[in-house]
């Protein structure tokens, strides 16, 4: 709906700036003519209720239950997010699986391939194809897998998922850091896994060191790599 | 999974300007109105054009599948999502037939404040990444200090804000003041974001897309603000009140 008044100009730009030209006025105590023409006519200094007022008291009082209702909810959620599974791999050293290999993995063998790298970091990311957050990491695993190339390892676990949707969306991807498939669903258990995706850090002594669930920025990934390897 | 964390930190961003909206009213609407209901649909241009651009450049595979491109966590380009928003907030002021000056500056400081507490809010998201620091948070999962550039860069930018709100009140208000401040801004959340960047942590030797364009933006944004303090002639650069 357009509004029926006349047009403001640049000329007319004491309009736009009128809060300021009455503060103005108030601390020079000298009545300048306002928009409407009353000449000091609003010379008081506004109170709170009024600037509110002003603003539009629903939209703030809607914005602040809106505010309380997502404080709540993710003080709900993020809660007891810095308690880490109690997982800690022992069995024998495994090799990991070679590019475009990905086979099943009960929980003897996922810790296997986890002691087979003790000595250097190793990013775990649970994931499944249907899960669009998943989808949407899997390239920034794959340039962290690049970057880090030798120094730590990115290991995927494809969880709840169909093994052939998991393999072609891996080739679609071009995803070429190691991937099994928790295909007895213990791994998932065992790293007590309550969302997709959840990605878990092992420092150099194979300890569990962070989990972050839901999807990981590049930012927190490269701090958290880093910090493992310092 | 719902990023709380995130949705937590868009509505700061949002909320704590129209809370300061009541100290700072904007002055460009008749009638008056709150910063959300002044900025909510260019932030949503915002992040609509920013998403898509982040969508193009590095997730092709995400393109077409709507599940993939809502997850705006994964990526939501900073500038040209700036640029959608100015843009909608320029065609609202030629709607209101408003100068579209006027109407920036007139946002601009509030803006900023809401990009500030956007970036405090690290902690309910990342827990804020930084270099290693004898002082400063420890996030969760890292074993040493980080110092968190998330809110050297809110206090960075709040402090620009305070600054040119209260120049948009000191000077006389006129369309090259409203430059001024506008472009100011621009220069300021442009050299904030590309000196932080170089202390984030990154994939990549190089410097990111987002940094290489925060460093253009404030190459542009300088040589356009010397220009009109230099070389337009247009500009009071008197403090004095209006008169």
């Amino acid at each position: 709906m357009r509004l029926n008044r006349p047009p403001i100009s640049l000329g007319d730009t004491e309009s736009l700036f009128r809060p300021a030209i009455l503060r103005v006025v108030e601390e020079d105590e000298q009545p300048t003519q306002n928009r409407s023409g009353d000449a000091g006519s609003q010379s008081a200094d506004p109170t709170i209720q009024e600037r509110i007022r002003g603003v539009g008291a629903k939209s703030i009082l809607l914005y602040v239950l809106g505010a309380v209702v997502v404080v709540v909810l993710a003080v709900t959620s993020l809660g007891g997010s810095d308690e880490l599974p109690s997982f800690s791999p022992s069995a024998a050293p495994l090799v990991l699986p070679q590019p475009g290999d990905v086979p099943f993995a009960d929980l003897e063998t996922f810790e296997g391939l986890l002691t087979g790298q003790q000595g250097r970091p190793v990013v775990v990311n649970l994931w499944a194809s249907w899960c669009p957050p998943c989808r949407a990491e899997m390239p920034l695993l794959e340039r962290a897998s690049r970057d880090f190339e030798g120094r730590a390892t990115i290991l995927g676990v494809v969880a709840n998922d169909d093994p052939n949707s998991a393999r072609a969306f891996l080739d679609e991807l071009s995803i070429t850091y190691p991937n099994v498939i928790d295909g007895t669903g213990q791994i998932q258990v065992a790293l007590e896994m309550s969302v997709f995706p959840t990605t878990y850090v092992f420092g150099r002594d194979g300890n569990l060191t962070a989990v972050v669930k839901g999807g990981v920025s590049e930012q927190q990934l490269v701090a958290l790599l880093e910090d493992a390897l310092r | 999974m719902i990023d709380f964390g995130l949705l937590l930190s868009v509505l700061l961003a949002l909320g704590i300007p129209t809370l300061l909206s009541i100290f700072w009213p904007l002055g460009s609407f008749d009638p008056p109105v709150s910063f959300v209901d002044a900025i909510l649909g260019a932030a949503g241009a915002g992040i609509v054009l920013g998403r898509l651009t982040t969508l193009v450049l590095d997730e092709r595979s995400s393109l077409g599948r709507i599940a993939e491109m809502l997850i705006i966590r994964s990526g939501v380009d900073f500038w040209p999502g700036a640029l959608a928003a100015v843009a909608v907030l320029i065609w609202g002021a030629k709607r209101d037939q408003v100068d579209s000056w006027v109407r920036l500056a007139d946002l601009a400081p509030l803006g900023m404040v809401g990009y500030g507490v956007y970036e405090a809010s690290c902690v309910f998201r990342s827990g804020c990444a930084g270099p290693v620091s004898p002082i400063g948070l420890q996030p969760a999962g890292i074993s040493s200090r980080v110092l968190p550039i998330g809110i050297i860069v809110a206090v960075a930018v709040v402090a620009s804000a305070v600054f040119l709100h209260r120049m948009s009140r000191r000077r006389a208000p006129r369309s090259s003041t409203a430059k001024v401040i506008v472009v100011g801004s621009v220069l300021a959340v442009s050299v904030i974001r590309s000196i932080a960047s170089f202390w984030l942590p990154k994939l990549g030797g190089g410097l990111t897309r987002p940094h290489v364009l925060s460093l253009i933006v404030a190459g542009l944004a300088g040589a356009t603000l010397g220009w009109l303090r230099f070389g337009s002639g247009s500009i009071q650069v008197s403090d004095n009140p209006v008169s």
